[in-house]
């Protein structure tokens, strides 16, 4: 499994990251003035990966994650995915409702995914100004359960058109609670191609 | 000493006893074991799609029901397994997320558990056992001395079929 992302440009790799780099950031800013609390941002990790490597996302992949995902669709495809460990899923919960117990809850999923839903707008509203494309994205869902079961759901369905996929992980992590929420865009060969055109850029050395 | 076989996702792998082998974290995939039951030698295959012939992208044919089945069935017999005894336990096909790519690919969780039963009873191979749909992840476990098909939900609850 080339995990190296080797076959990316410099240039490439550059401008996915800076792309990384603001829509993580327009993201953790809103997130930020949600919970009102300082968020740090990691530089955001550029990779390309056989489909079977997304599994390992988040380290392993039985472990529970929380995890929301909406498709966005114009001009290119790609996923933006939120993933939470569960520990970090109740201390979230517990921030936006008061109540750690509810994280499992009807409640609980619906506060992770209404966060979840700006976070995912604020990266989208980033990526359609980089690529001055005009996107949409679908209604955020949520589901927790194992790492490896949610992140199939992208597998399958770009493993369709293409066996490359790219990744672009930023982690946000809410300073006063120590809560490290996973962010990611993913989308696959000849869509992540055609971003890059939109960038500016041309695709991989291949 | 017993070894636990991985097998990871589109991939198959045989085992024999004392060796266990698994998959992990099935979402909407579907894991198919094998095994004839007298030998102590069994297959594991982790699909991801149902049909190869409806997909350009093919070249991996692990990747498919249709596709995978026959690629287990002809290492199984290599293996030196008996053809008119075979037998099959299934797991996964899960729906993980209710809208999400709904209308690009349908529900491909229930599109693969039809697509392993078809292939499997056009090789003529009985399924004793499955444990498919629903909406939740599974790891599974086959144990070729006892014939046991492990499901280990999220959370840690087990049972066999």
């Amino acid at each position: 499994m080339d995990i190296t992302g080797s076959d990316l440009t410099e240039a490439a790799r550059d401008i996915l990251t800076e792309l990384g780099n603001i829509g993580a950031g327009n993201a953790a800013t809103s997130l930020s003035v949600m919970l009102d609390s300082k968020i740090k941002m990691s530089i955001p990790e550029v990779k390309v990966c056989d489909f079977d490597g997304l599994e390992n996302l988040v380290g392993n992949p039985e472990e529970i994650v929380a995890s929301v995902f909406s498709i966005i669709s114009g001009g290119f495809d790609a996923i933006i995915a939120f993933l939470l460990t569960v520990d970090d899923a109740k201390k979230f919960v517990k921030l936006a409702l008061k109540d750690d117990t509810l994280w499992n809850s009807d409640m609980g999923i619906s506060a992770i995914n209404e966060i979840s839903n700006i976070l995912i707008g604020s990266y989208a509203a980033a990526l359609e100004t980089l690529t001055e494309t005009k996107i949409r994205y679908s209604l955020p869902e949520a589901c927790i359960d194992m790492a490896g079961a949610v992140l199939s759901v992208p597998c399958i369905e770009y493993c369709q058109m293409s066996d490359k996929s790219l990744i672009i992980s930023s982690d946000l992590i809410v300073g006063d609670y120590k809560i490290d929420g996973h962010l990611f865009l993913i989308s696959y060969s000849n869509s992540y191609d055609i971003l890059l055109q939109k960038l500016g850029i041309g695709g991989t050395n291949e | 000493m017993s070894n636990m076989i991985k097998v990871g996702i589109a991939d198959m792998k045989i085992c024999q006893v004392p060796d266990k082998i698994t998959t992990i974290g099935l979402g909407s995939c579907v894991g198919v074991a094998m095994y004839d039951g007298i030998t102590g030698i069994a297959g594991l295959l982790h699909i991801m799609l149902p049909d190869s012939t409806k997909i350009a992208n093919n070249s991996n044919k692990l990747k498919f029901a249709d596709t995978g089945i026959e690629i287990m069935l002809e290492q199984l017999l290599k293996a030196g397994v008996k053809r008119s005894i075979l037998k099959a336990k299934i797991a996964g096909g899960a729906t993980m997320f209710n809208y999400l790519l709904k209308s690009s690919i349908g529900n491909i969780g229930d599109n693969n558990v039809a697509a392993v039963k078809n292939k499997l009873a056009e090789l003529n191979i009985p399924i004793l056992a499955e444990d498919v749909g629903k909406n939740f992840g599974r790891t599974v476990i086959f144990d070729p001395e006892t014939y046991e098909f492990t499901i280990v939900k999220a959370g840690s609850e087990r049972y066999s079929i």
